[in-house]
């Protein structure tokens, strides 16, 4: 029987430490391409949302100008009589004054209650340090 | 043979590859390494706005006078309209957003000189959406700015001032305090990618922002609201050019309210003229007339020369001295107390002879007449009081009755108060305190006394003569408020004109202060040439007594004086 003396032949096309090279090579700017991109994306994340905080800075110091623009007392008054409210500062009879500590102070009270009784309606002002 | 040549291919092809990755690699090194952007206009360059301080009244954020907003202000650059783009629909988003003419708006379009045409500025980032929509809208552009806004309108518009179209404040606070409530810009420097917008991981640089200080006041809106008011509806009422008043805590010489009529809006100050941005609190001079004599009377006591019971002849009502009559409405032999009272101009000019020339100069400048007092607004006046040594003869007698001086609205109420806080005069301010972004207090006001003009004692005495004002038979009777003590005096002062005064035009003046048992607040009134009616009784003291109540009654004072509802009281007593 005639063998197979076909030769074949095995040979390294490329040797293995050059080959290793180039698959790193490759391989770490395949990780920095990745990386990148995902800068670049956390970037205009990043961009996206100081954007939309100054959006909302600015949108809150508009809108707390409105509200003072609404709370003037040109304003107050205003809406006070369209909504028929007329408000006044009680006399002096109608007043219980209390010291700091919230006591009223003697004899007002009792005061107050029979005045109270007599129909007046009776308000309580905290004094004021001065 | 076969084998190698395929060999030499292979390492050819690996060799080539490998060339490549380098290329491809030094490349890369460069562009990530190198600051290339400016060749290839890749560049970009970003200035943060730095807002102004805001400017507040005395109880805090809650009532911001004075605010910068960040807005838009869109401009028209009419050659870079794209031609598949309607020019009158452009025209007609643009009117509709920025609340425009469809017409004005078409017009510009047709200009040729400029490539940047104001349109209008926004607050509103839905007008920047809607003028920003690439798909409809080209041509029109925008850019940041910071725009100024006053939320409570002409409300102390003298003491606030306005700011320029520069930022820069022209007037009141906003002027002299320029530099701490102006706010340091900021900067982001890096690269844009093609579509113009920036690159993150390329940011070179990042400064944030900083604002301004912020500055709150002594001065309270609501007491303020009330003052403006009163003054406004009495320059209605009585035909006058202008009124002016302010009102003053006593013991520590905080302005709690300072007010010029006719006003201006801020935001609107190009609309006005600088005569109505002048604070005529403090830069009008004005010969105040009779409520000079309280320093006169206060002078003479200090001095010992007199007593609240002695007695001056004032004579059948006119007085000649120097050969220039004196004219009074108060007969006979008058105390000092009802000299006072009764406003008598005789037996005040006698004061004045008795104290001397230079006695009475130095107790005016004592009392800081002449001299500015040091309030952190601008165009504080002097005053007008020439040294002892360049009067005539007859100025003893004039002075005194508040006649050849010139005062500021701010001097007078000082004075007052001066009397009122047992001799001790403080320096009038406006400002309570600066903030820094931080919190940091940059600047905290105290109050400091700045001189001692009279003895408290005298200071007491004269108080209780002032009381008298508004009692029956004084000339300020109208100022009288319900449920407080009130000393005060009217005055009524000819304005000076060339050549003497004027015969028809007057300076109507009330001050005093509340209650005047134990002083809190001074109020002063100054209304300018009233008529028909031209007296400070008439005209100036109920504008005096409706700040002076509404004050009382907002700081929640005690009153310290009984109403008609007391005796009831007493009866209810169990």
């Amino acid at each position: 029987m005639r063998r197979n003396r076909k030769k074949q032949v095995h040979a390294k096309v490329v040797p293995s430490s050059v080959a290793g090279i180039f698959m790193l090579m490759i391989g770490l700017a395949l990780l920095y391409w990745v990386m990148d991109s995902k800068c670049d994306v956390d970037g205009q994340e990043i961009r996206k949302y100081e954007q939309k905080l100054q959006s909302i800075e600015a949108e809150y110091a508009r809108e707390e100008a409105r509200w003072n623009e609404k709370n003037t007392p040109e304003k107050l008054e205003e809406a006070m009589l369209q909504h028929g409210i007329a408000m006044s500062y009680p006399s002096a009879d109608q007043v219980v004054r209390m010291d700091t500590s919230g006591i009223p102070v003697a004899g007002q009270l009792s005061i107050a209650r029979f005045k109270r009784s007599q129909s007046a309606t009776e308000r309580v002002v905290k004094t004021l340090p001065k | 043979m076969h084998e190698r040549g395929i060999q030499i291919r292979i390492w050819l092809i690996a060799l080539s590859l490998f060339l490549s990755f380098c290329g491809l690699g030094a490349k890369l090194c460069y562009l990530h390494l190198s600051n290339h952007s400016r060749v290839t206009g890749r560049e970009y360059k970003r200035v943060l706005l730095g807002l102004r301080g805001g400017i507040y009244d005395c109880n805090g954020k809650q009532y911001p006078m004075a605010v910068s907003l960040p807005a838009r202000r869109f401009y028209l650059d009419p050659k870079s309209v794209k031609k598949e783009h309607s020019v009158r629909q452009i025209a007609q988003t643009v009117a509709q957003q920025l609340d425009l003419s469809e017409e004005e708006v078409l017009a510009q379009f047709k200009r040729t000189d400029s490539r940047y045409i104001k349109l209008g500025i926004s607050l509103e980032d839905r007008v920047f959406a809607a003028l920003s929509d690439e798909k409809t809208i080209s041509g029109v552009a925008s850019e940041e700015i910071v725009i100024r806004r006053y939320p409570q309108g002409r409300r102390m518009s003298h003491v606030l001032g306005f700011v320029n179209n520069m930022g820069v404040g022209g007037a009141g606070i906003e002027q002299q305090y320029n530099s701490y409530l102006t706010g340091t810009p900021g900067l982001i420097e890096g690269e844009k990618d093609a579509g113009r917008r920036e690159i993150f991981s390329r940011r070179k640089i990042h400064v944030p922002p900083i604002a301004g200080s912020d500055i709150f006041l002594t001065l309270d809106h609501r007491i303020q609201y009330e003052v403006e008011r009163a003054i406004q509806e009495a320059v209605e009422k009585f035909d006058a050019l202008s009124a002016w008043a302010i009102v003053q805590h006593v013991s520590t010489g905080k302005i709690l309210a300072m007010a010029s009529f006719p006003d201006f809006e801020p935001e609107k100050y190009t609309e006005t003229t600088l005569d109505i941005w002048r604070n005529n609190a403090l830069a009008i001079v004005y010969e105040p007339g009779s409520i000079m004599k309280a320093v006169t009377v206060s002078a003479l006591l200090n001095e010992k020369l007199a007593t609240p019971a002695t007695e001056f002849e004032v004579g059948e009502g006119v007085w000649f001295y120097a050969g220039k009559p004196l004219r009074d409405h108060v007969y006979g032999r008058i105390t000092v107390s009802t000299a006072l009272k009764k406003s008598s101009n005789i037996a005040c000019a006698k004061m004045g002879l008795q104290l001397g020339p230079q006695k009475l100069d130095g107790y005016l400048r004592a009392f800081n007449f002449g001299s500015k007092l040091g309030i952190e607004l601008p165009g504080e006046e002097n005053g007008i009081l020439a040294r002892a040594k360049h009067w005539d003869k007859l100025k003893p007698t004039r002075i005194p009755i508040g006649q050849g001086i010139a005062v500021t609205g701010l001097q007078m109420i000082n004075a007052y108060s001066t009397l009122a806080n047992e001799g001790r005069m403080m320096r009038p301010y406006v400002i309570d305190r600066i903030v820094s972004p931080g919190g940091e207090i940059v600047m905290q006001s105290k109050p400091e006394v700045i001189g001692r003009p009279v003895r408290p004692e005298v200071a007491r005495a004269v108080r209780e003569m002032l009381m008298g004002v508004t009692e029956e038979g004084g000339t300020g009777k109208r100022a009288s408020v319900g449920g407080f003590s009130i000393a005060g005096k009217t005055g009524t002062a000819q304005k000076a004109v060339p050549g003497g005064y004027s015969s028809t035009d007057y300076y109507a003046s009330f001050v005093g202060f509340v209650p005047a048992s134990n002083p809190v607040f001074s109020v002063l009134v100054s209304v300018e040439r009233p008529r028909p009616q031209h007296t400070g009784g008439f005209v100036s003291a109920p504008v005096f007594a409706r700040i002076a109540a509404a004050t009382a009654r907002y700081l929640a004072l005690e009153p310290d004086l009984p109403t008609d509802d007391d005796d009831e009281l007493e009866l209810a007593q169990p």
